[in-house]
């Protein structure tokens, strides 16, 4: 069971309403989250966390962009009035940076309606929420409707059977395998 | 048979046409006591054609685990049911594993149609719908969990009572661990099945003209000899081999079906010097009147072995009293109605198995299209008036009997999925098949050039469909259409 969280609209006009600034891959991204959480009340970003950002979800240009828009949407009075504390701030940092943000490029959280949906149903995932007026159910349903991770990871499983299929045909219809071994029984 | 020649159909049966590995890797752990074994089988002078070379496969890896598994079911530890029918703690973990693993089970949960909440990965196995011999041979694959490697998976074929024929992936383990239950099984009957020198450990007994025969060694049992023979004349130079060749290898255990059962209770009969510590029937229900022939004949517990080669042994009946206890396999014994749900307890209904012992092929509630009732025996589930395959055998125009297992391999091989194959009392054999399955013209040519017969063609009707397969059905109304 997840706990309500803020509206979706609220989360994704704040998407929409991000700064240009945001989207340009010059900003320090690390230094983004360090003033979000700070300003949430949490310590400033020690060594070792900033060394596993640094070298898993804020990597890549993608991710340290959707670090910073991330940073952003918890930011928002919306946010910030429904779940305050910064540890959840920093799973959905993560989240958005490093799951997110490999399969949707951070500009569509920004500038496209599904984009920003998705960026804020993630973002309420991770934080262990649902959108207000939804229950557990129904935002499970429009998350699986709106996920591109999840259509990401189905057609990665996909290619992986489509293959796994034609290995095992090839694999049975080799002469050793069509050999066979000795049977003890008749079942 | 009325025309010695094979059935082109059956191509696949060419004598050594399907043998291409070296020894060395038939049997990677040979040993020269074992070497000299087979050398001295294939070329015993009683020996039949042989049609085949098979080996058992297994590495060292194997039987350190062939080696634990033997311990565990000495120990009574986590193979047998849990009692008061409680579901095996494996199951839930399988229901997972499966869903997670199997590409069909996956696609259920991409496209929101799996049986949990919400068309997600069920929790429990009463959320898993059943799957029959169709779904099988209609996506192999989609049972075979993608992470399990192929290197060493071989092919088996399973023609069953029910659906078309199938391929069935099988692991080298998992078919050498059928001889530690067996040696299991006897242990519960007082015989101790210890290797010799001296004896083959186990032959393997058919009756049909097409067959697989081979000699072999088993290396997770001594390396004891161990041969696949069929009883019908035309395997055999010269007729009294196959009494000698038996006599000669004395094997200890005897696993066979019900119709070279019988033919072995005849040779016993006639004074064959033969001393089996056990003896093993499977693939068609075992009569009871056979089964009292064969223990007296030999004076030795007769096994009635029930399990499907997609699943390997489920029950066994070892007492004669009718009831099959289920093995100490993961194996996992469900009774269905037709909708798929459970039957009360002691109510007859569909065997429905669920099982983990083939890597490459865990099953889920997968329909054996035989039925039961379930019972409990020494706190044990068991299945208590087993209806399955029945033994019966055709009479052929020079008046041999064929087996319902050759008539099924020539179906097949035309491509017929279901079928009823009847021969009424007054000897007129009718062929019924579905429209648009398969070959039934040249199927019909087959089977007349096979039992010498004129055979008439009739389509199948809705009767002749089985639980989600089509069934494949022998029956005859002549006297001695079933073994005994």
């Amino acid at each position: 069971m997840s706990r309500e969280g803020p509206a979706l609209a609220a989360l994704t006009a704040r998407l929409a309403a991000a700064p240009r600034d945001a989207l340009d891959p010059g900003v320090v991204a690390l230094a983004v989250v360090d003033d979000a959480l700070t300003a949430l009340g949490g310590p400033p970003l020690d060594g070792a966390l900033r060394r596993r950002l640094a070298s898993g979800p804020l990597g890549s240009a993608e991710g340290r962009t959707g670090a910073v828009l991330a940073s952003w949407l918890v930011l928002s009075p919306a946010w910030r009035a429904a779940q305050p504390d910064p540890r959840a701030a920093l799973a959905v940092v993560e989240a958005l940076a490093g799951s997110l943000a490999p399969v949707l490029p951070p500009a569509q959280w920004v500038g496209d309606p599904a984009g920003r949906e998705e960026a804020a149903r993630a973002a309420l995932r991770a934080a262990g929420m649902r959108p207000a007026g939804e229950d557990d159910a129904v935002a499970e349903d429009r998350w699986t409707a709106v996920s591109s991770a999840l259509r990401a990871s189905a057609m990665a499983e996909v290619a992986q059977e489509v293959r796994r299929a034609q290995e095992l045909a090839r694999a049975l219809a080799e002469r050793r395998a069509r050999e066979a071994a000795a049977q003890y029984t008749h079942v | 048979m009325s025309d010695a020649g094979l059935d082109p159909v059956l191509a696949e049966y060419e004598p050594m046409g399907a043998a291409v590995l070296p020894d060395e890797e038939r049997w990677p752990l040979l040993v020269a006591a074992g070497a000299e074994r087979l050398r001295a089988l294939r070329e015993h002078p009683a020996a039949p054609r042989w049609t085949h070379a098979c080996g058992d496969r297994l590495d060292s890896g194997d039987l350190d685990a062939l080696d634990a598994l033997a311990a565990a079911l000495a120990a009574g530890s986590g193979r047998d049911a849990p009692p008061g029918g409680a579901e095996p703690a494996w199951v839930g973990e399988l229901v997972a594993r499966v869903h997670a693993t199997a590409p069909r089970y996956r696609r259920l949960v991409r496209e929101g149609r799996a049986g949990g909440p919400g068309g997600r990965a069920p929790d429990r196995l009463a959320d898993v719908a059943p799957v029959a011999r169709a779904d099988l041979v209609a996506d192999l694959a989609g049972f075979v969990p993608v992470d399990v490697p192929l290197a060493r998976v071989l092919e088996g074929t399973s023609s069953g009572s029910t659906g078309a024929a199938l391929v069935v992936p099988l692991h080298p383990r998992a078919l050498a661990a059928e001889v530690v239950l067996l040696r299991h099984l006897l242990e519960g009957c007082g015989v101790r099945w210890e290797p010799s020198s001296e004896r083959a450990g186990l032959v393997s007994l058919l009756a049909q003209p097409t067959a697989f025969t081979y000699a072999s060694v088993m290396s997770a049992f001594g390396q004891a000899a161990m041969a696949r023979l069929t009883l019908h004349p035309s395997a055999w130079r010269r007729p009294q081999d196959a009494r000698a060749l038996l006599e000669a290898l004395d094997p200890q255990v005897v696993s066979t079906t019900p119709w070279p059962l019988a033919q072995l209770c005849d040779l016993a009969d006639a004074g064959a010097d033969l001393h089996p510590l056990a003896l093993v029937s499977g693939a068609a229900q075992l009569p009871a009147g056979l089964r009292r022939r064969a223990t007296e004949a030999f004076g030795v517990p007769v096994l009635d072995l029930y399990g499907l080669r997609e699943t390997g042994p489920v029950a066994v009946c070892a007492d004669g009293a009718g009831v099959h206890v289920v093995v100490p396999r993961r194996v996992h014994v469900e009774v269905l109605d037709p909708s798929g749900a459970q039957v009360a307890p002691g109510v007859r209904g569909e065997v429905v198995v669920t099982v983990d012992e083939n890597p490459h092929l865990p099953l889920l509630r997968y329909r054996t299209g035989d039925t039961a009732r379930l019972v409990r025996v020494g706190g044990r589930p068991a299945l208590a008036g087993l209806q399955g395959r029945p033994a019966v055998a055709l009479l052929s125009g020079s008046g041999e009997r064929v087996e319902s297992v050759t008539t099924t391999q020539l179906l097949q091989a035309h491509g017929l999925r279901g079928w009823h194959l009847h021969q009424d009392a007054a000897g007129a054999v009718v062929l019924r098949t579905r429209d648009g399955d398969g070959d039934a013209a040249a199927a019909r040519a087959s089977l007349q050039r096979l039992l010498g017969l004129p055979v008439a063609l009739g389509t199948l009707d809705a009767a002749g469909q089985g639980p989600g397969s089509p069934a494949r059905r022998t029956t005859c109304d002549l006297p001695g259409g079933a073994p005994a």
